[in-house]
């Protein structure tokens, strides 16, 4: 008989650790997911991941000659306004860069995009903490593009020529 | 009374002995449970270890391969023809088109430069737009792919978006008449490939399609002329 209870608390005391693993993973994967979702993305370069698909951020391309595209992809968090922000800052920060001053904006678009993103929850099974997907969802992302053109150093520059530091100076504070 | 005595010492003794019994048998049982248990976990484990082990050789064996020109050639049913008075009959030559990404078999499939050109070339060609000569077209296009927006493996609807600007100069006095950015989209589902690598690169080559379709409708509805003098 007091074998059989000293098996019953153990076994007892085995389930109340499974849970509070159980409990403790859970919290952790709530915290996890409000702080990565919770902020909007800042100017920051869109990382590659090992698969080579890209992150939240900027990245750019050189067209041709002083012609560059940039674009910026923000999480769901992200407004449309604040990557057109990035974007105009990045393209100022590419011209002084490249030892210009001044830049023209030859495209430019906004988009909303769409990303399909499993919905999972953590079961316990068998021991282990199991992810299980029970669903998807579509998550609604910005994306702001924008094409520009560096333009050579000379005394004077056209009217719709924005100056790099002026840019810098005006947006650098609320999003770097 | 001695008997009495050892009568029930007797009883005693039986009965320690039953629940020594009843009690190995439950240890027994135990036992049992706890090696049926001990093999299921173990089995569980090289259930793992044998599907990681497929995994790897899907990874391994499938290699991810470029998006296919062929496929990335918008449907020609979906346009009327062009008259053969319009200004763009035989008379593009793609210049330039660039911005892809080689594919690198270890990772995911990409549209190449090469296959967006070659795409290119197959879509005029289909439309009579593309001129017999690179050097005497009456157009030159540029395009150049911006942006491929691919899904990081978080669904199973593989959704890719594609940014391209395309850029018509007339030859003659280097006008550009045509200068935007399009953006496409399209959704790859289960339904359409089961492997997520195929469908990913179904999801990019349905977006590149999209896309040169969206151009193609917008050149169809500009009033382009041969030369400034017309």
């Amino acid at each position: 008989m007091p074998m059989r209870s000293l098996r019953e608390v153990f076994m007892a005391e085995r389930a109340m650790g499974a849970t509070k693993g159980l409990i403790g993973c859970m919290i952790m994967l709530i915290i996890l997911g409000l702080v990565g979702c919770a902020r909007p993305t800042g100017y920051t370069k869109a990382s590659s991941f090992l698969t080579g698909t890209k992150g939240y951020g900027y990245s750019d391309k050189r067209i041709n000659g002083d012609e560059f595209s940039i674009v910026v992809l923000g999480n769901p968090s992200t407004s449309k306004a604040r990557v057109a922000e990035i974007a105009l800052l990045r393209a100022a920060h590419l011209t002084k860069e490249e030892g210009r001053t001044h830049f023209v904006i030859i495209k430019q678009k906004t988009e909303t995009t769409e990303r399909a993103v499993l919905i999972s929850i953590p079961l316990w099974f068998g021991g282990l903490l199991v992810v299980v997907p029970v669903g998807e969802k579509t998550n609604r992302e910005p994306m702001a593009i924008l094409v520009i053109r560096l333009l050579p150093l000379q005394p004077a520059y056209p009217p719709d020529a924005l100056n790099a530091d002026e840019v810098i100076e005006h947006l650098a504070k609320h999003l770097e | 009374m001695k008997n009495f005595v050892r009568l029930a010492e007797e009883k005693i003794d039986r009965y320690k002995k039953n629940r020594l019994i009843s009690f190995s048998k439950k240890k027994n049982r135990n036992n049992k449970s706890e090696k049926v248990r001990r093999i299921s976990l173990s089995q569980f484990l090289l259930f793992v270890r044998l599907i990681l082990m497929i995994a790897m050789l899907g990874v391994l064996g499938a290699c991810a391969t470029p998006a296919r020109p062929g496929h990335m050639v918008p449907e020609s049913a979906l346009f009327p023809s062009y008259s053969p008075d319009s200004a763009l009959r035989n008379a593009i030559a793609i210049s330039k088109a660039g911005g892809g990404e080689k594919t690198n078999p270890l990772l995911v499939s990409k549209v190449g430069d090469k296959e967006l050109h070659e795409t290119l070339r197959l879509s005029l060609s289909q439309y009579g737009l593309l001129s017999t000569s690179d050097v005497d077209a009456l157009f030159r296009l540029e395009v150049f792919l911006i942006e491929l927006k691919q899904p990081r493996g978080e669904g199973l609807t593989a959704i890719v978006d594609s940014v391209m600007r395309y850029k018509l100069t007339r030859s003659g006095d280097d006008q550009v008449v045509y200068d935007d950015i399009i953006t496409a989209s399209y959704k790859a589902t289960v339904g359409d490939a089961l492997y997520g690598a195929h469908r990913l690169k179904l999801a990019n080559e349905g977006s590149i399609r999209a896309n040169i379709a969206a151009f193609l409708q917008h050149l169809h509805s500009l009033n382009i002329s041969k030369s400034p003098i017309q």
